[in-house]
């Protein structure tokens, strides 16, 4: 398997992959649809082609970075297709909703094409007109990047998975990233049968790298849904009679209903966050069978559960790594010293990320030095006997809530605005339906009681929602450690033990 | 080679004149929810009985979403059927409203 895969690295051009893909999708079944619009997918030639020329028409200039927003939707697929088959550098970013603090789209991108959404925008897009779909802008103070920046060309950046902070871009090479696509095609027992229901956003690595591009390669049919939630994936799921979905923890507890699953399901597979064990046993008594995968921006799919292995044998955790990666733990982090077959996952990928780059495209050096030729995922993890992963959780001072990392001291920083409050600490809680729980303790040296409505308010205000707080409770002072530090322990165990989520 | 299929109009799962004046109740109830267990910022009286409860109106997220379909089923002690979970019944408030009530078949 690797050995193929090196050999088609080396003679693979993104346009012979889109090729291959037209290729693999022409069964006559093969469909690419969104619930509204829907596509032969041997059909794709065509309006990848008309979009490439008119994002030239409209002055983009296609030798040079392009930000991409893209939804989940026939049009955002194609499009993404029309740039990855030109080896046009491409940020894929999700669509900006006009919020204060969202990120904006960095300064080396000429142009921002937006995919109009089918919800949002109400549009009437028609797949051979890209003029009703695409929304192209200049950049505002755009700054070009050098002639000779590796950037211009074949590159693919993603956002760094959402923490709070000044989010760095991670850069992938096309060809890596396709290769690291087909990677996963065995081992998640992909095939040109499958119909596969894709929830998850195509902006962030699982959508486009383990979801969309392994189900493309196939030639399987696909159903991409659009800000999904439950009604949606429900309506859909309905209509599509899907093999596989690809889901979220998340979204498994709002699927995980007493129902009659479409009979056509092989299973669910389930990435971006850690599945727990009463959900997995949920998910798999619903969907009859789970596949979690576990990886990263930075290096796309590193393990994944055996869709070939069946039964007990299979473990219910992340699986072995994928082929040709490997891993290895430090076990200085986290609690080795209880566990050593715990420590922080070290992975050398033969797919991996470039490097990072910033809002201008210059490097960003890595934040944690690590051996030449591996990338430390500052994940917690336990590696079984038979190479397994389990993950267990973030090192940093971090929870992964709706698949997105949250930092806590961020929370902090952002309620620490908020006049009434003078102190404050914010902690991990139990688990909630949007991942672990975020519990804040604040203090306030105003006598009279807090109108906990306004505090909410100025909560959401600050925060996007996956970060705010499940539940903030006011103490007549934060605990404090001999050193002056807020004694987080004492709060930790509050939240986890008596507080109500 | 594409097909355009165009959103279903809204259409009230239940004929108007057989809701009794529980109706109001449930609608009242539900903003109840929405602002002081979902934590919606916004005042319940505020609320318009037709506003969408995603996108275009109260901007319910996934999660909010699924929080307030627990909710009600906790409330009204009934749980919704598979084909009770669409898009016609969670498009606004009021149809909602009137969902539950079909559900629940309060008597006036």
């Amino acid at each position: 398997m690797v050995r193929s895969q090196q050999l088609l690295l080396d003679d693979w051009t993104p346009r012979s992959f889109i090729e291959r893909i037209i290729q693999a999708a022409s069964t006559p079944s093969a469909t690419l649809s969104d619930g509204r619009l829907f596509l032969k997918s041997s059909d794709l030639a065509r309006p990848i082609g008309l979009i490439e020329e008119y994002l030239i028409s409209q002055g983009c200039d296609l030798e040079a970075p392009l930000a991409l927003e893209c939804s989940n939707s026939v049009p955002g697929v194609l499009t993404l297709l029309a740039l990855l088959a030109r080896g046009t550098s491409c940020g894929l970013f999700p669509r900006t909703e006009g919020r204060e603090g969202e990120p904006t789209i960095p300064r080396f991108f000429h142009h921002t094409v937006t995919v109009r959404s089918q919800i949002l925008d109400d549009g009437d897009a028609q797949l051979l007109h890209p003029a009703s779909f695409l929304t192209i802008r200049t950049t505002p103070h755009h700054i070009p990047l050098p002639g000779d920046s590796s950037l211009r060309r074949n590159r693919l950046l993603l956002r760094t998975s959402g923490s709070l902070g000044k989010p760095k871009l991670v850069v992938h090479l096309h060809t890596k990233l396709l290769a690291n696509a087909v990677n996963v095609v065995e081992r998640l027992g992909l095939k040109s049968g499958d119909r596969c229901l894709i929830p998850v956003p195509l902006a962030h690595m699982y959508g486009l790298g383990v979801a969309l591009l392994p189900s493309l390669y196939v030639g399987a049919s696909i159903e991409l849904i659009e800000r999904a939630n439950m009604i949606r994936y429900l309506a859909q799921e309905k209509t599509f009679q899907p093999t596989i979905g690809f889901l979220t923890p998340s979204l498994c507890r709002m699927l995980n209903r007493p129902r009659s699953l479409p009979c056509a399901y092989r299973g669910a597979i389930v990435g971006g966050d850690r599945l727990s064990s009463a959900d997995y046993a949920q998910t798999e008594a619903v969907f009859r069978q789970v596949l979690s995968i576990y990886g990263s921006t930075e290096m796309g799919a590193i393990s994944s559960a055996d869709a070939n292995v069946c039964g007990p044998e299979r473990p219910m955790n992340e699986g072995p790594a994928l082929e040709g990666v490997q891993l290895r733990l430090d076990r200085h982090a986290g609690n080795a010293e209880h566990d050593p077959g715990c420590g922080e996952l070290l992975c050398a990928h033969p797919y991996g990320f470039e490097g990072y780059v910033d809002d201008d495209g210059q490097p960003v050096p890595l934040s944690a030095e690590a051996p030449t030729g591996w990338f430390r995922t500052r994940d917690l993890v336990r590696l079984a006997e038979d190479g397994s992963v389990q993950v267990l959780g973030r090192l940093d001072h971090a929870v992964k809530r709706d698949g997105r990392l949250v930092m806590l001291v961020e929370v902090e920083r952002a309620l620490g605005q908020i006049p009434t409050i003078d102190g404050i600490a914010v902690v991990v809680g139990r688990e909630t339906n949007r991942g672990r729980g975020i519990v804040a303790f604040y203090s306030s040296r105003d006598e009279t009681p807090i109108d906990t409505a306004a505090l909410w308010r100025a909560c959401k205000a600050l925060l996007p929602s996956y970060a705010v707080p499940d539940s903030l409770h006011r103490i007549p002072a934060l605990p404090l450690l001999p050193s002056g530090k807020v004694d987080r322990r004492i709060l930790q165990q509050v939240a986890m033990t008596s507080l109500p989520m | 080679m594409t097909t355009a299929i165009d959103a279903t109009p809204i259409e009230p799962t239940i004929p108007s004149e057989s809701l009794p004046e529980t109706l109001p109740i449930i609608l009242s109830e539900l903003k109840a929810i929405l602002t002081e267990q979902l934590g919606l910022p916004i005042d319940a009286l505020e609320i318009d009985d037709s506003v969408p409860l995603s996108e275009g109106g109260l901007g319910l997220d996934s999660i909010m979403l699924f929080e307030l379909i627990t909710l009600i089923e906790k409330k009204y002690d009934f749980t919704f059927g598979q084909d009770d979970l669409n898009g016609d019944s969670f498009r606004s408030l009021s149809s909602l409203g009137q969902h539950i009530h079909a559900m629940t078949r309060r008597p006036c």
